[in-house]
């Protein structure tokens, strides 16, 4: 992020310490991060986590209690939404019902002042690139809510906006329909080269959908990066198991030496002492070692590697390309692992005793 | 067991009045109600107007200026007192609907509790507060703002102030009951694309609470043409309406034939008005319709 930081040149937007308060509920609690040009951005997180909040003090709809919001470098925190310049696609998509869906796009340019023909032009241009042509003189009633939700994306896109804001955009769709629109709303906005901040409580969607994530929680934002970055260097429980499945194991850390050792009750986690993960921890005296279940690997019970645990296996499922073990810690945690290793797990049972081992390159350790 | 069941469902609906839907049974009783105690008295006083088959009244009432002033007069009152009440009603319908439960409820309960007094009385009143010596010209003498008291009672203006209070909650309801149902989502909608709250009302909103202002506009409207108590009460003899007219004519004259004739003219200058109104609103969404075509 402080890379980021430095990179104002493609700023599209800036939060600075966006604070929101209802009475004493702090919805929004200093809230920073910036949105570069071009960028699609999700923000991620559970109900009331103030993700929405944020997404409507962008908008203009809510006035932050504190802090500031850049559009463009320009102070916008106190400027109404119809001065913005900004394109959101709602929820239910808004649509204006006693419209066509032409007025409808049309509408932004309308207001901008901009003649009836060279409306109807960039609708219908707007039109093409959504695939709804053919559906210019229809109401938003006659159409299905796929057809709706890109009507209500080309009127977010018509009037080239400097900020898309979609939100909760697949909310009201079907499950079927989702995966189809979320890669086709990830082409049409790429394609008209639009900045993005979409909201969504559905990490998949987020995933699938976005450059960066923005984690939400309880009002804070958690963590933002790309989701790889999220998936493989989470800084709180929370994001490691918000994003992608995890397992979590809360031991005590222990120096050993050249290495930082975090060991619970049948494993531990060896880190050399110079690796960037042990400085975080090495004043710590108890930590949380995340390991991804994919990432894990059975072997025979009581092998002795540096990075081992062992347990019980409870359930065994086979998913023909894969097996699912869920494996019984000796504190009665469960730790869940998938592994394409047929052979070493055809021959195991439920109830028999397993190994698990890892390097340290499969962990990430978050200090408590 | 569920086979037995169903013959005997059978055997029962079978019987000569099957065919009758049961609905029919539920409305019977209005249906009877109404032939006997509206649709007979309405022939009936249609029969009385034209004795004979002689279209005497009707030549009368055509013929006669003191007769055509007043249905003139009739619907001029009848306007300007919807247009009053409409223009009052928008606004107060508005914070109704998208205001707190607070609002909701002080102002529901202001505009139903006179809704419960009598109407004879709620005029009286009016009677208190806009004679020479009533509260309103009193608080204005009493505030520097006029010498001597303003004529408020026995004036066209007392007439429309006081068909205007009776008739707002008539035309409050219908606006609340469209506004209620316009997601105000639209209007942030609107102002994200760039627009003013002006704008996005004119575009937006009004176009949406349409349905309301008319379905208020013709209620108020045919509720006014048929008022006899206020204008009695609140008006001078100049401002007599239409129905102080019939009124006149069966209770003052005796005369029943013109006074049944006076009331057909009514009803059916009520009916072509409701036609008028429906007309101007079909005409309105094939517009609409064609402009969406474009």
């Amino acid at each position: 992020m402080n890379a980021a930081l430095q990179n104002t040149a493609g700023t599209a937007m800036k939060l600075e310490g966006v604070s929101k308060l209802y009475g004493s509920v702090k919805a929004l609690d200093n809230v920073s991060f910036e949105l570069r040009k071009g960028e699609f951005l999700t923000m991620l997180g559970p109900s009331g986590s103030g993700k929405t909040t944020s997404l409507r003090a962008i908008a203009g709809f809510i006035q932050p209690s504190a802090g500031r919001l850049l559009i463009d470098g320009r102070d916008m925190t106190a400027v109404p939404p119809q001065k913005r310049n900004i394109g959101m696609m709602f929820q239910d998509y808004a649509l204006f019902p006693h419209m066509t869906v032409l007025e409808n796009i049309g509408y932004p340019l309308e207001t901008r002042g901009i003649k009836r023909a060279e409306r109807e032009k960039r609708g219908m241009e707007m039109l093409e690139i959504v695939g709804l042509a053919h559906c210019a003189k229809r109401y938003p009633k006659e159409m299905s809510g796929g057809q709706q939700q890109r009507v209500a994306l080309a009127r977010a896109l018509v009037f080239k906006p400097d900020i898309v804001l979609l939100d909760e955009p697949m909310a009201a769709l079907d499950k079927k329909l989702r995966g189809q629109m979320q890669i086709e709303i990830m082409h049409i906005t790429r394609q008209v080269g639009a900045t993005v901040v979409s909201v969504t409580h559905d990490q998949e969607e987020a995933l699938v959908m976005s450059d960066r994530i923005a984690i939400f929680k309880d009002g804070r934002l958690e963590q933002i990066g790309t989701p790889h970055e999220l998936y493989l260097q989470p800084r709180s429980e929370f994001v490691a198991d918000f994003i992608g499945e995890a397992n979590l194991l809360r031991g005590v850390v222990h120096p050993a030496g050249d290495e930082i050792v975090v060991e619970g009750d049948g494993w531990k986690a060896n880190l050399p002492k110079d690796d960037p993960r042990s400085v975080s921890i090495a004043t710590a005296q108890k930590a949380c070692v995340v390991l991804r279940p994919e990432r894990i690997h059975a072997v025979p019970a009581g092998s002795g590697a540096p990075n081992e645990g062992v347990g019980v296996i409870e359930d065994k499922i086979y998913l023909g390309v894969e097996y699912r073990l869920v494996v019984r810690m000796n504190d009665g945690g469960k730790v869940n692992l998938r592994s394409r290793d047929v052979a070493t797990i055809a021959g195991m049972q439920a109830g028999d005793r397993i190994g698990m081992a890892w390097t340290a390159d499969d962990i990430v350790v978050i200090g408590a | 067991m569920t086979v037995s069941t169903n013959d005997r469902r059978e055997s029962v609906t079978a019987g000569p009045l099957s065919r009758v839907s049961p609905a029919f049974w539920l409305i019977a009783p209005s249906v009877l109600f109404l032939a006997l105690f509206f649709l007979f008295p309405l022939l009936k006083l249609v029969a009385i107007s034209l004795p004979g088959g002689s279209m005497e009244y009707y030549d009368q009432i055509f013929t006669t200026p003191v007769f055509l002033r007043v249905i003139g007069e009739t619907f001029r009152v009848s306007l300007i007192v919807t247009a009053v009440t409409v223009a009052i009603a928008y606004p107060y319908a508005y914070a109704m609907a998208h205001g707190s439960r607070a609002t909701l409820l002080v102002l529901t309960v202001a505009l139903l509790i006179p809704f419960w007094v009598s109407l004879l009385l709620r005029s009286f009143s009016w009677i208190v507060l806009l004679q020479n010596t009533g509260l309103i010209n009193d608080f204005l003498i009493a505030a520097g703002l006029i010498d001597r008291p303003v004529r408020l009672i026995r004036t066209p203006l007392g007439v429309i102030i006081g068909m205007v209070h009776i008739l707002l909650p008539y035309a409050v309801l219908p606006l609340y009951t469209v506004m209620k149902k316009i997601d105000l989502r639209l209007m942030e909608a609107s102002s994200i694309c760039g627009a003013s709250w002006l704008r996005g009302f004119a575009r937006i909103y009004f176009p949406m609470s349409l349905p309301g202002v008319a379905a208020s506009a013709i209620l108020a409207f045919t509720l006014a043409l048929g008022f006899y108590i206020t204008p009695a009460l609140l008006g001078s003899p100049r401002d007599m309406m239409i129905a102080q007219m019939i009124a006149g004519q069966f209770n003052e004259q005796l005369n029943f034939g013109l006074g049944a004739a006076l009331a057909v003219v009514l009803m059916v200058l009520t009916a072509m008005a409701f036609g008028l109104f429906g007309a101007a609103r079909t005409a309105l969404q094939m517009r609409g319709r064609r402009k969406g075509e474009i």
